[in-house]
């Protein structure tokens, strides 16, 4: 008994040291990111190998919100990373619901055909997207961003098997006291998703926030570009400001972290009942 | 709470939507604003210097410079020359890879401009790169002939004459006395893997060698032997001499600049400009001379050339005429090019604005000597035939023979194989 | 009545059907018949039928793209899966202190933008002085290592990059796996006798199935697109040893200009995509 008890500590120790290396090692590039962004270039690149935090300089930051013109980039982020989310998740939310809760024709393909579509190199459709886009007149606006990440399959995936899980009762007492299907959807469904739409929402905000070529083909005012795109534009074809760089990546991940802590019960739970079940 | 959700979504997804109205341009007479693309200190020089001159004769103009990376440019103004829709009024295209979106149905015609300009604008060969069926579809901007840059301080604590450097050959054996004498110094730096960036920094030696892939049809030179010379002075630098090798943009080469622990940098005059951005300490410790020949009774003396930028007009543009007015003005204004040269160290194509910095050398560059080492020799012949291609084809050649895969002559027999079999030339 | 429960299920998938036409099966279509097609994108097409298919497997480069592009993302989603399901398991261990700080820590990754994690990564693996090569020195482990140079290392330094990225993600998704294992199953065949790991084997792992199968679909989708990673750090080289087929399809769609050729390259990767989560859930039904 007493040999088991000092067996656990040891276990408890071990378990403890190891959690710590590996929050070491994922934290560490970010750690750099961090203390790079109140570094001067030269710092940046010193080789003798510096982790304290030697400096607590702001010019990057300042240079970043005086010189470049990113408070759009990351206004632009936010606006349509938000707005992307919402649409998507109303979008995915009643489309789920039918291919979850009824029996018609063509459910099945329909569903696999959309979770095919998705393994497709995006560097292909950005041409004729982008086409399609100038037709409608929406390049260079937030809807040429926001109308093609709302269809994201993935998180319709997510909510296909958590809406599954609903007990039938809850639709037919629901219908009995009459409320039409789109009613029933919007009183009875929605409020009690919660953690399916944190789950999914947490899969349209990663693939809207930290998309690349899109918004680089498809926003081309310098007022409308969107975080990533506008601090690689401070990579020219020489020069990389790094220290800049850094500042607007640690500006840029705070949003996703703020999210992420607010959001993790619900993320957690929705992914219980929305994967789980497969 | 619910309510202010759903307030709050509402007014996101119509804000979204409202801002899809902005799309519609008004084509009304009155102010025009011309969009331009580029990178780097062009955009500054643009929008603070260019597009207030030019308002000065056409008032009711103004050119608004955005900026992108380099390659995100061409990614962009190509999706939008597919689509016929977004495309800018006027561009700046990294000219060495311009080739292919060289279209006269696409792109405003200079061909009157450059033919009255004749013999104004330096390095003709280069300028061909633009020019397609005897169109010229672009206007050359700037270009960066190669020189040797090196740390003035070091080179003296070492005891080194650097005016001793004449040929390759002379560096070479330098470079393996110092190796030997000083192990822990790097002698030069030079991009490895070629793939990455390299290709285009080995081309400069072969270009200044007065070697080239292509003749003039575009077809692949046979036998080349010039090249295989090229590449076997290549690896026995790379064998015998102590190089800092770096992929592009690798920070670490500053840190060992600062340091002083790099002696030579076989670069071109855009570095200078770098420089003063990456490492302003070093202010007064740079030289540069002349790129050293390969051999002494080499006539013409060639250097090699980094590349340049083209400005190009999409023909489709309302404002195609308009646009095309600025870059002849841009690409043909002293003033507007000596402040391009001092801000990016980039060689006006335009060869007043060239004489201008000659003639009146008193701001002096970040690399000292700069303009005097790159005037002394003449940019070499080359032929950029399908060159995205070539330059993917030759870095991998060269990695194959750093590598140890391929001896010096393997390696170009297979880089010329892959030519012929890929591009059918 | 408009929504009743014979309309309704159309009416419910009709925008996002609508919106996922016009936006991504449309394009996808239309690039089906660019692949087709001898053209740059912007003078008059050739139709060519099949050739372009026929032409990406006879060339080298393709056929080292495929593989590496196949066997970056096997070692990929083979390690990613058990370094996360360990972490999930580290999560959800009560005898570990500070579990919420950990979530979200091994969350970050996740969160900056590939661009930003490259430059960092391109530090970190730098032959001279990089951040892991003074490790190893100071550690006494003599020479350095040329982590995006070696052609015999340089995928695999990738592979951990994108390991390291995403395996923290995934690892919440099996905590919560784990969190829906109702405790007194474990227990119970501990009670029995079951050693741990035991337990893992026979009972937890079974009953993770489905999260496991989710992860492997999700992040096989972008397992075999790897693209930005391998551009930013070593633009596919040293001779192919780095490149991919999304570079492939990059670099002929948008650098060669044969948007063609680059569309066929693209729907051979789709094919091999396809096939693998067929063979997945076939797998997860067939059970």
């Amino acid at each position: 008994m007493v040999q088991n008890k000092a067996r656990r500590k040891t276990k408890r120790v071990l378990s403890i040291v190891l959690m710590v290396i590996i929050g070491v090692i994922m934290f560490f590039p970010l750690y750099w990111m961090l203390v790079s962004s109140f570094r001067t270039n030269d710092q940046i690149y010193s080789t003798t190998l510096n982790l304290l935090p030697t400096s607590l300089m702001l010019k990057n930051y300042a240079d970043l919100l005086l010189t470049t013109k990113f408070v759009y980039w990351f206004t632009n982020s936010v606006l349509i990373t938000l707005s992307t989310t919402l649409l998507g998740l109303v979008l995915c939310t009643i489309a789920g619901f039918a291919l979850a809760r009824y029996r018609f024709r063509f459910r099945n393909a329909i569903f696999l055909l959309i979770f095919i579509m998705i393994s497709i190199p995006r560097f292909t459709t950005i041409i004729p997207l982008f086409k399609i886009m100038s037709q409608l007149n929406f390049t260079d606006t937030y809807l040429s961003l926001i109308l093609p990440f709302a269809v994201n399959p993935l998180a319709l995936f997510l909510m296909k098997q958590y809406l599954e899980s609903i007990p039938e009762d809850l639709l037919d007492s629901a219908r009995i006291d009459g409320l039409n299907e789109l009613q029933m959807v919007i009183r009875i469904v929605m409020p009690i998703i919660k953690p399916a739409i944190g789950a999914a929402g947490v899969n349209i905000v990663m693939m809207t926030w930290n998309d690349y070529l899109f918004p680089l083909v498809m926003m081309s005012s310098e007022r409308k570009l969107v975080l990533t795109v506008g601090l690689a534009s401070l990579k020219t074809l020489y020069v990389v400001e790094y220290g800049m760089i850094m500042a607007g990546s640690v500006i840029s991940v705070l949003p996703l972290i703020i999210a992420f802590l607010i959001f993790q019960k619900q993320f957690v739970a929705g992914l219980i009942a929305g994967s789980v079940k497969g | 709470m619910k309510k202010v959700l759903t307030a709050a979504a509402i007014l996101l997804l119509s804000f979204g939507f409202l801002s899809a109205s902005g799309a519609e341009e008004s084509k009304a007479e009155g102010p025009i604003e011309l969009s331009y693309w580029g990178w780097g200190p062009h955009v500054v020089g643009v929008n603070e210097t260019i597009s207030p001159a030019f308002k000065e004769m056409y008032p009711d103009v103004t050119v608004k410079a955005e900026a992108l990376g380099p390659w995100d440019l061409m990614d962009k103004f190509y999706v939008s020359m597919v689509s016929g829709k977004g495309a800018p009024d006027a561009a700046q295209l990294v000219r060495r890879v311009s080739e292919k979106y060289l279209i006269s149905e696409l792109l405003y015609d200079f061909t009157g401009f450059m033919n009255e300009y004749d013999g104004q604008f330096s390095e003709a060969l280069n300028r061909d790169v633009l020019s397609v069926d005897g169109k010229y579809l672009g206007i050359p901007l700037d270009y960066g002939p190669s020189a040797l840059f090196y740390n003035k301080p070091l080179a003296e604590k070492l005891g080194i004459d650097v005016s001793t450097i004449v040929t390759w050959d002379d560096f070479y054996e330098l470079a393996v006395k110092i190796s030997r004498e000083y192990p822990d110094l790097y002698i030069m730096t030079q991009y490895y893997p070629a793939g990455t960036w390299g290709s285009n920094y080995y081309r400069m030696f072969m270009q200044s060698a007065g070697a080239n892939i292509y003749d003039a049809e575009g077809k692949v030179i046979r036998n080349n032997q010039k090249m295989v010379e090229v590449l076997e002075f290549l690896y026995k630098l790379h064998a015998d001499v102590k190089t800092l090798n770096i992929p592009v943009n690798d920070p670490l080469m500053w840190e060992e600049s600062r340091k002083n622990n790099i002696l030579f940098y076989p670069r071109n005059s855009y570095f200078s400009g770098e420089m003063e951005q990456q490492v302003p300490e070093m202010d007064g410790v740079i030289h540069t001379i002349p790129w050293p020949l390969w051999s002494e009774d080499d006539d013409p003396q060639y250097t090699g050339n980094w590349g340049g930028v083209a400005l190009v007009v999409p023909q489709k543009g309302p404002h195609a005429d308009i646009a095309a007015e600025f870059c002849k003005f841009f690409a043909t204004n002293v003033e507007a090019l000596t402040q391009h040269w001092y801000t990016t160290t980039g060689v006006p194509s335009y060869a007043p604005a060239r004489d201008n910095i000659i003639k009146d050398n008193t701001n002096e560059t970040f690399a000292k000597g700069l303009m005097e080492a790159i005037t002394v020799r003449e940019v070499g012949p080359w032929y950029y035939t399908d060159w995205a291609q070539t330059e993917k084809i030759l870095g991998d050649g060269l990695d194959n023979m750093f590598g140890g895969k391929l001896t010096p002559a393997e390696a170009w027999q297979w880089t010329e194989d892959q030519l012929i079999k890929i591009l059918g030339r | 009545m408009v929504f009743d429960k014979k309309k309704s299920p159309y009416l419910f998938l009709l925008p996002f059907l609508i919106m996922f036409f016009s936006f991504w099966l449309w394009p996808i279509l239309q690039s089906l018949y660019w692949s087709m097609l001898e053209w740059d994108g912007l003078r008059a097409p050739t139709f060519v039928g099949f050739r372009n298919y026929i032409k990406l497997f006879s060339e080298q480069d393709y056929i080292i793209a495929l593989s590496n592009t196949v066997s970056a993302a096997i070692v990929y989603i083979g390690i990613m899966v058990i370094v996360a399901l360990f972490l999930g398991f580290m999560l959800n261990s009560s005898i570990l202190p500070g579990r919420a700080a950990f979530r979200t820590i091994i969350f970050l990754p996740v969160t900056v933008s590939l661009p930003v994690i490259a430059l960092v990564f391109f530090i970190i693996f730098a032959k001279n002085n990089g951040v892991l090569n003074n490790i190893i020195s100071t550690l006494g482990f003599g020479r350095s290592i040329d982590w995006l140079g070696d052609p015999r290392i340089n995928l695999w330094s990738i592979v951990s990059l994108r390991i390291w990225r995403a395996s923290g993600f995934y690892a919440i998704f099996i905590l919560a796996g784990l969190q829906s294992i109702p405790e007194e199953v474990i227990e119970a065949s501990i009670i029995d006798g079951a050693s741990g790991w035991k337990t893992i084997r026979l009972i937890v792992l079974p009953l993770l199935r489905p999260v496991i199968i989710y992860v492997i679909i999700a992040s096989s989708i972008w397992a075999f697109q790897l693209f930005e990673e391998p551009w930013i750090l070593t633009r596919g080289g040293p001779v192919n040893s780095t490149a991919t087929i999304a570079m492939h399809v990059y670099r002929n769609g948008f650098q060669f200009f044969q948007l063609g050729y680059a569309s066929a390259s693209a729907y051979v990767l789709t094919a091999i995509i396809v096939v693998f989560a067929l063979i997945q859930l076939l797998i997860n039904k067939g059970k």
